[in-house]
């Protein structure tokens, strides 16, 4: 009997209690979480629909940057994408390299000309030792760099005065307008070595080639005017 | 919760974890009520209650990436709102008092209690006004599962769910709490 007035209580309570479920909270709390929860949604949306055209738009812009950039290099270097850049030097680098040796076997050729005259002729004993340096090249060479560079010395009015210092090629570009009293312009054409030149004369007139020999000795003499030619020649 | 004609609450919140704000909407309109009176009663004041309303809800719209239908939602919204409100007692340096009123053997049952009690005991609002006043006098763990039970409809085992406790317990609390409040309810008769 108390059971089931307990249990009757019991729901009493339960009932009496739904009763009293009125309380609600306020429309401007309802606003404000309906609107953040909103808010957290739609951010998340507008992210992803930035990046659904975000993602091709820069690897539309890196690919235009890429082939750009490609084209741009291989107008101003059309050499350095070539696959054997990778390997050989530069051009340009070799033919500095190529004009470095020439250069260098040149003025060891005039040095020791030079030397030789000067004994012979018993030179002034106050005299400075000639020093061997490159002073310039002309202008032309500096406006196209490798082509220029490849020609053999002989073609260029370069100006040699010793053999120990070479400088390079921005030296070469420097002004002319400074040159030493010792520097001595290169001749057209290359020129042999005096000794090597009469060899040559005498080997000339030993074949009974006379008038070559004597043409032969004819650009000698105009070349070394203070050489003292043998005695053999003399004659001639 | 879930009808032929209306979605559980674990796919309505599945949606609004897809990016659907109107799944979130019905959830809310759901669950707002009980889940405001459940912190409203458990609390001091109406402002308090309101700010960890807020809170829960809150709580809820950051989770909701993470979320996972393991269990009922209802247990796991209630877990929340039950989490905030010990947080609340603590910060707010009421956790002793909340503690001592939780008291499962403490017997400040409305009967001793100074309580203007209402004149007309037939009227069914001052009934209202009585039960309401002895759910006031209850201690805070059998009110805590009295109002899980009447408020967010959940059982014995959901109960525990959300409280982080077990069945038995909760039983107990509950047979404590409907004893008292049918003592108070007799006591004012």
């Amino acid at each position: 009997m108390t059971g089931l007035h307990d249990e009757m209580m019991d729901e009493g309570i339960s009932r009496l209690y739904k009763k009293t479920r009125i309380e609600e909270p306020s429309m401007g709390l309802d606003s404000a979480i309906l609107t953040q929860a909103r808010q957290a949604v739609e951010k998340k949306k507008n992210l992803w629909s930035r990046a659904r055209w975000m993602v091709p738009l820069t690897s539309f812009a890196l690919a235009m940057l890429t082939a750009t950039l490609f084209i741009q290099m291989k107008q101003e270097h059309p050499n350095l994408l070539a696959p054997s850049s990778v390997i050989a030097p530069a051009p340009e680098f070799q033919a500095e390299e190529g004009m470095k040796d020439d250069i260098q076997r040149e003025l060891k050729k005039r040095a020791v000309t030079k030397g030789k005259e000067k004994a012979e002729k018993g030179d002034a004993a106050g005299a400075p030792a000639p020093t061997m340096e490159l002073k310039s090249a002309p202008a032309e060479m500096e406006a196209t760099p490798a082509r220029n560079l490849m020609k053999p010395l002989k073609k260029t009015k370069q100006e040699a005065v010793g053999a120990s210092h070479f400088r390079s090629r921005e030296a070469l570009s420097e002004t002319d307008a400074t040159a030493p009293a010792q520097t001595e312009t290169l001749k057209d054409e290359a020129v042999p070595d005096p000794e090597n030149w009469i060899v040559k004369i005498r080997a000339l007139l030993k074949d009974g080639k006379q008038d070559k020999a004597l043409k032969e000795l004819k650009a000698f003499r105009a070349s070394y005017p203070n050489y003292k030619l043998p005695d053999d020649l003399k004659p001639l | 919760m879930a009808t032929p004609n209306k979605p559980a609450d674990e796919e309505l919140m599945l949606s609004y974890k897809e990016g659907d704000s109107r799944a979130f909407e019905q959830l809310y309109l759901r669950h707002k009520g009980p889940l405001y009176r459940y912190i409203l009663r458990s609390c001091d004041s109406k402002a308090i209650a309101e700010e960890l309303f807020q809170d829960v809800w809150t709580s809820l719209i950051r989770a909701r990436k993470s979320y996972q239908p393991s269990a009922l939602f209802t247990t796991w919204l209630y877990r929340v709102a039950s989490n905030r409100l010990t947080d609340h007692y603590r910060k707010s340096c009421k956790w002793d008092q909340y503690m001592e009123s939780a008291d499962e053997n403490s017997d400040n049952c409305a009967i001793a209690a100074p309580y203007e009690q209402p004149e007309h005991q037939s009227d069914i609002n001052q009934q209202i006004q009585r039960l309401l006043f002895c759910l006031d006098q209850l201690p805070a763990l059998q009110r805590q599962v009295f109002l899980l039970k009447e408020e967010a409809g959940l059982k014995l085992e959901e109960i525990a769910q959300a409280i982080e406790g077990n069945r038995e317990m909760v039983k107990s609390r509950m047979r404590y709490a409907i004893s008292k409040l049918r003592l108070c309810m007799e006591g004012a008769s």
